[in-house]
C-alpha cells in the first residue's frame, strides 16, 4: 500500500493526501494501492497552487510511523537532532 | 569591509522586486513550478525535506555586526530561531516559507546582503581565507580582489547558464586556509618581482568524482585576472558537458582534456579576447579600495600575552592566533560545542557575536568554511572579556582544529539529497572525544562528515572523512583516511565497506587509538598517517568485523 505526500507550495510544509484534501498529519493519509496511487498523483500534480511535487511513498500501515523509508519518517516527525537553540546566556558558568 | 554603492543597492533592490512578483505569480498559479524552480534557485531558495531552505550569500565570509543582527532577526522572525553556517561561508535557514521569502530578501537588502547566485548553474559565492586582512602570512588582503570578481560575475549574461555550478576560492598565503585545490577555480594571490598576480588552479572539486585542481597558470598579473578567468569560463561554456549532470563540472573537462591541453585552450582563448576591456586599471582599484572601510587599529595596544583562568588560557591556545598588527589577536568563535549540531547558531548567539564585534572587534566578523566564526581584530587586552562573554553564550569551546571541531553537512535530517544523517553522527563523535578529555592528547584532527556523495561536508579532505550511504534504506557510513584541504592537499582514501553508525563511532575511536600508539613524539594524526599509510589503519577500522 502507499500514501501520497507533498510539500505545501506557500510554506513548504509536509502534507499528506487524505483522499479528499491535504492534511498535516501522516495519520490522516489515505492508503492506496499502486494503481490508484499513481492515478491520484497524476491528478494532484496539476494543482501546483496548493502543493509541489506530490510523490507516492510506500506505507506500512501497521507501524506507529506508517511510512517505509527513513527519509519519510524524518519528514513526518522532524529532524532527529536533540537540540534547543540557546536563547539566554548561561548562568553560573565557571570562568576558571 | 566593502561598502555598497548605489549601483550595488539598485541591483539588489531590483532583484527583490522581481522575485516578489515571481512569487506572487507562482502562488496564484500563473507560473508553473517547472518555470519557477530555476527562478527561486537563482535567489538561493531550495525546497528541502521539511520546508524551503534559503541560502544567504556572505561574500568572502565577511560580515558587519549590523548584518549579523539582521541575520539574527531573520532567524527569529522567519525561521525557528537559528541558522546554519555552511562550508561555503554562507548561512542557511531551514524553515522558510515561500510566501515570506520576498520579505526576507528585502530584509537582507536593507543591510546590503542578498541570496543571489547561491544556487543554480552560475558563479556561486566566492570564498576566501577567513583570516584575510588579519593574518601575518599573506601577500596582501585578497578580499578587494574577491569583490572585483564578485561584481564581474554577478548577473553576467555569459556566466548565468553554465553547464553546472561554479565555485571559486581565493587565498593570499602559502598556507591555504581556503581549500583552493578543491574548487572549480582556486586562486592564490602572489607577488613576483614586485608585481601582484595570481596563481590559477582549475578543475578541483569534491562530490562524486573528486579532483585536486592542477595549476594551469603560474602567474597572471592581477590587473588581467578578469580577462583570464573569462577565458577559462569561455572554454568551460563551450566544451563543458551539458548532456550529463554528473559529468558537467569543469573538473571533468580538465581531466578529460588533460591539464596541458586545457591550459593551452585557455591561453588561446585569452589571446583572442580584448583584454583591455576587462583590464582592472588603477581607477577600478581605487574605486574598490575607496569603498573599503579599514579597521582603525589602536597603535598603542599592548602586545603582552593575556593571562587568566586555566580555561581561558586553554581557549587562548586553541582558539586564537597571531595578528599582523602588534597588540591584536585573531579570535575564533567555535560553533562546535560537543554534542551539538556543527555550525548551528541561535539568533541570540548571533546577536552576542555582533555585540562583541562592535565592542571589541572593530566591527568585523568572518564565517569560515569550517563552520565557525572569527573575530579577526581583537586587542590582546580585550581577549579575556571576549572569552567571558563567549562562555556565557556557549561559544567558547576550546576545540579549533581538534577532534570535536567536526564539519558536518545538514544531512538527512534536513536535506532532500542526503542518503544518511550526518549531524547525529557528528554529535556522538564530538561527545565521545570531548567527554574522555582526549582532544589535547590527540592534537590536530579534522573529521568531516557528508550525508551523501555531493560532499557538502568535505569528507574527501578530512583526516578522517565519513560518507553516509543508503543500503536498503539503512544508514551506513564509509570511512576515508588521509584527506587534506590545504597547501599539501590530498584526497582521502576509502578504507573499505561501510559500517553502521554505532560501528562507525567505535571504528573512529580505534583509528585514533592506533595513531596514539604508533605516533612519534613530534607527529600529529596527519603526519603519522602519512608515514604509515592509510592501510596501516584498516585493521583498526574493521577490528570488530
Amino acid at each position: 500500500m502507499n500514501i501520497i505526500t507533498a510539500n505545501r507550495t506557500r510554506d513548504g510544509v509536509v502534507v499528506y493526501w487524505t483522499g479528499e484534501t491535504w492534511s498535516l498529519q501522516l495519520s490522516d493519509a489515505a492508503l492506496l494501492d499502486d494503481g490508484a496511487a499513481a492515478a491520484v498523483r497524476e491528478t494532484l500534480l496539476k494543482d501546483e497552487v496548493t502543493v509541489v511535487a506530490p510523490e507516492v511513498e510506500p506505507a506500512q500501515p501497521a507501524e506507529a510511523i506508517p511510512v517505509v523509508r527513513l527519509r519519510e519518517n524524518i519528514r513526518a516527525t522532524g529532524p532527529t537532532i536533540d537540540w534547543t537553540p540557546l536563547t539566554e546566556p548561561l548562568v553560573d558558568v565557571p570562568l576558571r | 569591509m566593502y561598502r555598497y554603492d548605489n549601483l550595488d543597492r539598485t541591483i539588489v533592490a531590483d532583484r527583490v522586486a522581481e522575485f516578489r512578483e515571481q512569487v506572487v505569480r507562482r502562488l496564484l498559479g500563473a507560473i508553473s513550478e517547472d518555470a519557477f524552480k530555476p527562478l527561486r534557485l537563482m535567489n538561493g531558495l531550495y525546497l528541502q525535506l521539511h520546508a524551503y531552505m534559503l541560502r544567504v550569500a556572505i561574500p568572502y565570509g565577511s560580515l558587519t555586526p549590523t548584518q549579523m543582527r539582521q541575520l539574527a532577526m531573520i532567524a527569529r522572525r522567519y525561521d525557528r530561531g537559528y541558522g546554519h553556517f555552511t562550508t561555503r561561508q554562507n548561512i542557511q535557514y531551514n524553515w522558510i516559507k515561500l510566501e515570506e521569502a520576498p520579505d526576507i530578501l528585502q530584509a537582507l537588502a536593507d543591510v546590503d546582503m542578498h541570496a543571489m547566485q547561491t544556487s543554480g548553474n552560475c558563479m556561486r559565492n566566492i570564498t576566501a581565507d577567513p583570516l584575510a586582512g588579519a593574518c601575518d602570512d599573506e601577500v596582501e588582503d585578497p578580499r578587494p580582489w574577491c569583490e572585483i570578481m564578485r561584481q564581474w560575475s554577478t548577473l553576467h549574461p555569459e556566466l548565468s547558464f553554465l553547464p553546472r555550478k561554479f565555485k571559486m576560492a581565493v587565498t593570499a598565503s602559502d598556507v591555504d586556509r581556503a581549500a583552493i585545490r578543491v574548487h572549480d577555480v582556486g586562486l592564490q594571490l602572489v607577488k613576483r618581482d614586485g608585481v601582484l598576480g595570481f596563481r590559477v588552479f582549475v578543475g578541483g572539486g569534491q562530490g562524486r568524482t573528486p579532483y585536486l585542481a592542477p595549476e594551469i597558470k603560474s602567474f597572471v598579473p592581477a590587473q588581467d585576472i578578469l580577462s583570464y578567468l573569462h577565458a577559462v569560463m569561455r572554454v568551460y561554456n563551450a566544451a563543458g558537458r551539458r548532456d550529463n549532470i554528473y559529468k558537467a563540472r569543469i573538473k571533468i573537462l580538465v581531466a578529460s582534456m588533460g591539464e596541458a591541453a586545457f591550459a593551452k585552450e585557455v591561453e588561446q582563448t585569452w589571446a583572442r579576447l580584448d583584454r583591455s576591456a576587462l583590464r582592472i586599471d588603477d581607477a577600478d582599484i581605487a574605486r574598490i579600495y575607496g569603498a573599503w572601510t579599514n579597521p582603525a587599529f589602536d597603535a598603542d595596544a599592548p602586545d603582552d600575552e593575556p593571562r587568566g583562568p586555566a580555561a581561558f588560557e586553554r581557549w587562548l591556545k586553541h582558539n586564537t592566533s597571531r595578528h599582523r598588527v602588534p597588540g591584536y589577536r585573531i579570535a575564533f568563535v567555535s560553533l562546535k560545542p560537543p554534542g551539538l549540531p556543527p555550525g548551528d547558531i541561535s539568533a541570540e548567539q548571533m546577536e552576542a557575536v555582533a555585540d562583541l564585534a562592535e565592542r571589541y572587534g572593530l566591527n568585523e566578523i568572518r564565517a569560515t568554511h569550517e563552520q565557525n566564526l572569527v573575530l579577526p581584530h581583537v586587542r590582546a587586552q580585550d581577549l579575556l572579556a571576549v572569552w567571558e562573554t563567549l562562555v556565557k553564550w556557549r561559544l567558547a569551546t576550546s576545540n579549533l582544529g581538534l577532534a570535536s571541531d567536526i564539519i558536518a553537512c545538514p544531512g538527512l535530517d534536513y536535506c532532500s539529497l542526503a542518503n544518511a544523517r550526518s549531524i547525529p553522527l557528528a554529535q556522538r563523535l564530538s561527545e565521545r572525544f570531548a567527554a574522555r578529555g582526549r582532544e589535547s592528547e590527540i592534537g590536530p584532527l579534522a573529521i568531516k562528515i557528508s550525508g551523501c556523495i555531493n560532499a557538502c561536508g568535505h569528507h574527501h579532505v578530512g583526516d578522517i572523512g565519513i560518507l553516509g550511504v543508503d543500503k536498503k534504506d539503512q544508514e551506513y557510513y564509509q570511512i576515508l583516511l588521509g584527506g587534506r584541504p590545504g597547501s599539501d592537499a590530498a584526497l582521502g582514501r576509502i578504507m573499505g565497506p561501510a559500517l553502521d553508525a554505532d560501528a562507525t563511532v567505535d571504528a573512529v575511536e580505534r583509528v585514533i587509538d592506533h595513531y596514539l600508539a604508533a605516533r612519534f613524539p613530534t607527529e600529529n594524526f596527519s603526519t603519522t598517517l602519512s608515514r604509515l599509510g592509510p592501510l596501516a589503519f584498516k585493521d583498526a577500522i574493521y577490528a570488530a568485523h
